[in-house]
């Protein structure tokens, strides 16, 4: 089971805004085309997407066409782009199909996802306080520091976004500790990838980034019941590098950590297994072509975590990359995937 | 063939009705996924992963719904995914989870949702956003309209009558008379039906599915845990999508796939057909449970599902084919028409096809043998359709 193929399509300012159906198309054309396949050589495609934030109910009624899924078996996951490529992985290892797209967006403009994420709060008890994916987000941020005393989280964070982000935040708190400058500004895109059985490999224009291990894992839905905070996340980790016959990433493995806010990230290169923050938040290996701070298209911006880690696997520039995304508030669901070059 | 086999092990639905006050979404969806583990004869805790069927969360009052009734089904320290896919929500979960046991990843995974319909301010208009805002929004299209297009159609084609598709209606309300859990379960008349309240002709309301509030699960095990359990279980030997075109206008006139006609939903069978090494469907299909949420598109589906060839389906209704009692009964839990909680509509007709082959179907169990049975889905502006097929025996 591999990556073989890689898309993207980002709004460019010099040109109108695309529609959503052009970004899906670009991204899954490009992937396609990476891949050197056609669409009659794909079984099946997989999306991920939030209706909420596309602004229409069963958005994929629109978004399948272009996002490659005429006469196709294709079937969406709902918000969460590690589950997406999980299951895109799940149809292949059944046997059932050789080859599928996986397809991810955000509309450009991008509405409030702080707006949206408040409706998810249950109604009885939750809306009224404000919950909101920004505030679990900075309940997660002040928990971690909390915990984490000895860490001078707010200069790591800082010391994060500083290498990635190509326009500086402010210093407006948006949720304590979470300042603007502390989180990723969403936007509108598309990623797509390609993933294949290993049959499909030779034909691959670029061979394939085996996927050597995966896992995904659920916390509960209130923050407060979540005991040890991080444990979807430490076990999605745990599995994922079993499969792949790993402790933590060596020297030279790329890491993708899916930053929707700076702390975001420090929490998740901890339980990724870099010790050493310090010097995780300005490697190079890390998040390399800028992460979320650089481009966030919301639902997509998780799965372009696992594109540059294929991308890594692909062009040759590691032998090993590990991906993790999340959903829901506070990371609630955690994907973890393994790349490793195909032998 | 898939790597693995798979099976349904327990099913779990809540009674259907307009409203459920006394329970909240993620409630609803816990007591059909505890009844679905008392039924398969396990503790919810050792469930491996869950996959949430949910279609438009905005039916509930809350967005990712699904997150919020995560700890309720279980999915707490477990992988866990939602699908929507429209109306097929429920025949898509189910398929994805085939797919978490098929992977040998999973041994057993629970596809459970829950869904409140008419507790909505008003589900039409939540519906209505399904459409583009700026130029459908100016024509009166919506779920219902969709389906009276393509009932027109389909009588045009075929000449296919009102009177043809209200037989379907009065059958399915007398198989909801036999079961308990079912919305709408008085019998009525083609008069009944013919002179109910024109809602987009030629459906009437009589022709219309209602708005349900209920919950529905099913266990899928692999098949080291079907054998082990020793109990009756309904194996998953065939499963198929499909996904045409959102564009109405794109399926007329010469188009590769006609309006009239489900042949998306014929795609999605054959390749279920093929898996399950069934090549002759009027023969070897003894149960059809079809995702039907008006009359005139269960017609479509049967003739779509090769159960009788292409407009054929009303006519042949007369003989008696599709009745209870008839060599190919349709929908003998009722079906859509008599309950419809979009979420887990579909999910509904895996779980139903899923007791008919265990022969535990109780009042609503088909006399004759059901080695196979399938199960449909439809969602969009019919456009995605999934179909499993159910044996009594793995292939």
């Amino acid at each position: 089971m591999g990556v073989v193929g890689i898309g993207k399509a980002r709004p460019r300012p010099e040109e109108p805004v695309p529609s959503l159906e052009d970004l899906a198309f670009e991204a899954a054309r490009a992937a396609l085309d990476d891949a050197g396949l056609e669409r009659d050589q794909i079984d099946g495609v997989v999306l991920a997407a939030s209706d909420q934030i596309d602004g229409r109910a069963i958005s994929s009624m629109v978004m399948a066409g272009p996002a490659g899924g005429y006469l196709k078996d294709e079937i969406k996951v709902a918000g969460d782009a590690g589950a997406a490529l999980s299951l895109a992985i799940m149809r292949i290892e059944a046997g059932v199909f050789n080859s599928s797209l996986v397809v991810a967006w955000a509309p450009e403009p991008t509405p409030s996802t702080v707006q949206i994420s408040h409706l998810a709060g249950d109604p009885l008890y939750l809306r009224r306080t404000g919950h909101s994916d920004l505030a679990v987000a900075a309940m997660r941020a002040a928990s971690w520091m909390d915990e984490h005393q000895s860490l001078d989280g707010v200069s790591l964070a800082d010391a994060f976004v500083a290498d990635r982000s190509p326009v500086p935040g402010s210093e407006e708190v948006s949720c304590w500790p979470l300042r603007a400058r502390h989180i990723a500004r969403p936007g509108g895109g598309a990623v797509a990838l390609v993933v294949a059985g290993e049959s499909a490999w030779p034909d691959a224009r670029r061979g394939a980034a085996a996927i050597t291990g995966m896992a995904w894992e659920t916390a509960p839905y209130f923050f407060g019941d979540r005991q040890p905070r991080e444990s979807a996340l430490s076990s999605a980790v745990r599995h994922a590098y079993r499969e792949a016959g790993m402790q933590s990433p060596a020297n030279g493995d790329v890491v993708e950590v899916h930053d929707a806010t700076a702390f975001d990230a420090l929490i998740a290169l901890q339980a990724l297994g870099l010790k050493d923050l310090n010097q995780a938040v300005s490697s190079p290996l890390v998040n390399r072509a800028g992460g979320c701070f650089t481009w966030n298209p919301v639902v997509a911006g998780a799965l372009d975590r696992a594109a540059e880690a294929s991308r890594a696997i692909l062009e040759d520039e590691a032998s090993r990359a590990v991906a993790q995304m999340q959903a829901g508030a506070g990371g609630q669901s955690q994907s973890v995937f393994v790349f490793e070059k195909a032998a | 063939m898939a790597t693995k086999r798979a099976a349904i092990a327990g099913v779990g639905q809540t009674n259907y009705r307009t409203r459920h006050d006394d329970k909240t979404l993620p409630e609803l969806a816990q007591e059909a996924a505890l009844l679905a583990c008392e039924d398969a004869a396990i503790d919810l805790k050792e469930i491996d992963a869950v996959v949430f069927s949910l279609a438009p969360t905005a039916l509930a009052g809350v967005d990712s719904a699904e997150r919020w009734a995560s700890d309720a089904v279980g999915a707490s320290g477990k992988p866990y995914m939602r699908i929507n896919t429209g109306g097929a929500t429920g025949g898509s979960a189910a398929q994805a989870g085939f797919y978490h046991v098929a992977s040998g990843r999973f041994e057993r995974v629970l596809v459970v949702g829950a869904d409140k319909v008419a507790e909505s301010a008003d589900a039409q208009k939540i519906l209505n956003n399904i459409w583009d805002p700026v130029m459908e929004s100016l024509i009166p299209l919506n779920a219902i309209t969709m389906c009276s297009l393509q009932a027109v159609r389909h009588m045009h084609k075929y000449g296919t009558t009102h009177e043809q598709m209200a037989r379907v209606s009065v059958r399915a309300r007398e198989n909801a008379a036999r079961n308990p859990l079912a919305h709408l379960r008085k019998k009525i008349t083609i008069k009944d039906v013919l002179e109910s309240r024109p809602v987009a002709w030629p459906l009437n309301l009589l022709d219309c599915c209602p708005r349900s509030s209920g919950g529905c699960a099913v266990v899928i095990v692999s098949e080291e845990t079907a054998r082990r359990s020793n109990r009756p279980v309904g194996w998953i030997n065939g499963v198929g999508a499909c996904t045409n075109t959102y564009w109405m206008g794109d399926k007329m006139s010469g188009a590769q796939l006609d309006h009239a006609d489900w042949d998306d939903l014929a795609m999605a069978a054959e390749h279920a057909y093929r898996m399950a090494g069934i090549s002759a469907p009027q023969q070897e299909i003894d149960v059809a449970e079809i995702y039907a949420p008006f009359t005139s598109t269960e017609l479509a589906a049967a003739e779509a599902l090769k159960l009788c060839g292409k407009g054929e389906a009303g006519p042949l209704q007369e003989k008696g084919i599709f009745e209870f009692n008839g060599e190919i009964p349709i929908s003998p839990s009722g079906g859509t028409l008599a309950a419809n909680p979009i979420a887990v509509t579909a999910l509904a007709r895996v779980a139903e096809a899923a007791l008919q082959v265990r022969g535990t179907a109780e009042e609503r169990q088909v006399d004759k043998p059901v080695r196979n049975a399938v199960a449909t889905g439809v969602g969009g502006s019919l456009q995605f359709h999934t179909a499993m097929v159910l044996g009594q025996d793995p292939v």
